[in-house]
């Protein structure tokens, strides 16, 4: 049994079988995509695709997969071809590096538990913080590389609501840090088993959410986008997979939000003690009780998108840096004065 | 298992297989998507009509603002993480909290007197 | 073993590093100069990383990447003059 382990968590072993994360991953974000479209269609009374694969319109994943690797893929005559094709590639990049570090549950025996991560260590959050940010390079890359006005107005009003947001995002993590005195995801996620953290600290559980759904581009920020107003933001003169690419990064970027959500504020894998206490839990049940808080974060997070209108920019900037910024240093505040009390 | 660094070795894996997925997929798609010859299927899109001009155009000094304030925040932000991880248990809690508060009454007159000089004001 | 990859991966990132910073200088476009530059400082995190100072990689990342990048990019856009692309020049 030890040296199962032992090899399970070989660094190299680990990587290559994390590499199955990303699989699970990118067909999740798949899934996604439809049930944004099918939920969507539910909250505004629509029906949805209905088309293919009977009533859900389950095929119309592959439909969309199908209609994706057939378009013929175009360059612009006026673009920098590099930075062009470069830009999905950053993109996505910058969801992939982002699975590395985000434990997907745990798998418990006795009274060990085994993260289910490719990798473990000690600055995790702030690595997922430092890569998520590198996707607005990407997006301007797109946006520059096309040579299009519409890209070029959603790739820096898309920077301009992410350095906003950055700030907040960073302030917020530092108060949960200060509580646990760790910037390890898997601690962080451990050390709220008896008490979630959305219950300690309220408005800093606010301003993360507040700043994730920036972070991620979604729909009440969504300027990289815009698709009312900037044609398709950053997209607009790819086609076909180049700009699938684009699109799966963004639900990537969804999912793990979420994911960073639970285990940040939600108490991530932990199942909650009543639980525990009455039944004997089976080896996996973290991971199903892990899945279903995120499947409920990324249906808040539909739900949210189908009922807010867009922000205008200067609304977007505002919010982050008068808004937000007090309120998350306020929280800081808070976290180091429960911390001081209760010696962490 | 020899240190630290070997939790890393993951990370350079994703790293390269993020560098060679998409080249992959666009392999994938040159062998399966149609071509055609048109030449105006490269032009620029701008609503249909010729575009004018280039996109790659001067823009507002008020990003520019944004970002520098950002660079400030930013660093000061950063700070703040590694006392986050030793202000308590490490028998120097109560000048290091003294500090910390120091600190940020500091940020927080820096970020009152950019808010004073409009530099967080969207003008257009 | 892990010696000889650790020099691997140094050579690797140090030739990745020097070509990013020659591009820097002989890019004739101004906005592919400052993303050459912002390569450059992603894979001197990567020497720190490698030097087992990951706090410092990351917060290269975190500060060079994110801020100073980002920074230089709307700086560049911020200049009067015409941003000639390489296709232009020729």
């Amino acid at each position: 049994m030890m040296s199962i382990v032992e090899f399970l968590f070989n660094p190299w072993v680990r990587g290559i079988l994390g590499l199955a994360l990303i699989g699970i991953i990118f067909f999740s974000a798949v899934i996604t995509v439809w049930l944004e479209r099918k939920f969507g269609a539910d909250i505004q009374s629509r029906i949805g695709p209905n088309r293919v694969g009977g009533r859900f319109g389950l095929l119309q994943l592959i439909a969309d997969a199908i209609k994706l690797f057939t378009k013929e893929d175009l360059i612009p005559a006026k673009a920098d071809k590099l930075l062009f094709v470069m830009a999905p590639i950053v993109i996505l990049g910058s969801a992939f590096m982002m699975i590395v570090a985000i434990p997907f549950g745990a798998i418990v025996i006795g009274d060990n538990s085994y993260p289910i991560a490719a990798t473990e260590f000690d600055i995790s959050v702030l690595y997922l913080e430092a890569v998520s940010a590198l996707s607005v390079l990407g997006i301007f890359m797109a946006a520059y590389g096309s040579n299009n006005k519409y890209s070029m107005l959603a790739a820096f009003r898309n920077i301009a609501r992410m350095i906003g947001y950055e700030v907040p995002l960073g302030i917020s993590i530092i108060g949960i840090a200060v509580m646990v005195q760790s910037l390890n995801i898997v601690e962080i996620a451990q050390a709220q088993s008896p008490l979630w953290f959305i219950f300690v600290q309220p408005i800093g559980f606010a301003v993360f959410f507040i700043s994730i759904l920036a972070d991620m581009g979604r729909l009440p920020f969504d300027q990289n986008e815009a698709e009312e107003e900037l044609v398709a933001g950053w997209g607009t003169e790819y086609t076909g997979m180049r700009w699938g690419l684009g699109l799966f990064a963004e639900y990537i970027h969804m999912i793990l939000g979420s994911c960073l959500m639970v285990l940040l504020y939600f108490g991530g894998w932990n199942l909650p003690k009543f639980i525990t206490d009455i039944y004997v839990i089976g080896m996996f049940a973290p991971i199903y009780w892990f899945i279903a808080k995120v499947v409920v974060v990324v249906m808040t997070i539909i739900m949210i998108r189908w009922a807010l209108p867009r922000f205008r920019i200067d609304q977007v900037v505002d919010l982050g840096w008068k808004v937000l910024f007090p309120l998350s240093v306020l929280n800081l505040l808070w976290a180091v004065a429960l911390g001081l009390f209760f010696g962490a | 298992m020899t240190g630290v660094i070997d939790s890393y070795i993951p990370v350079a894996i994703f790293f390269i297989v993020a560098l060679i997925t998409p080249p992959v997929m666009m392999f994938i798609v040159h062998q399966l998507s149609p071509r055609s010859k048109a030449e105006r299927k490269l032009t620029t899109y701008e609503c249909g009509s010729v575009p004018i001009g280039e996109a790659r155009i001067q823009f507002n000094v008020e990003y520019y603002l944004y970002a520098i304030a950002f660079v400030l925040f930013d660093v000061e932000v950063l700070f703040l993480y590694p006392w986050a991880m030793v202000y308590i248990n490490h028998g120097i809690t109560a000048i290091a909290t003294v500090e910390m508060f120091l600190f940020i009454v500091v940020v927080l007159m820096g970020y009152l007197y950019l808010w004073k000089k409009e530099a967080l004001k969207w003008v257009k | 073993m892990v010696g000889i990859l650790e020099f691997i991966v140094f050579v690797l990132i140090s030739i990745l590093t020097i070509g990013f910073s020659i591009l820097v200088v002989t890019a004739r476009d101004i906005v592919r100069a400052a993303l050459s530059l912002v390569a450059t400082l992603v894979s001197v995190a990567g020497v720190y990383v490698l030097l087992n100072a990951q706090f410092i990689g990351i917060v290269q990342i975190l500060v060079y990447v994110g801020g100073i990048g980002v920074l230089i990019l709307f700086a560049v856009m911020l200049t009067t003059q015409e941003l000639k692309g390489d296709s232009d020049v020729e």
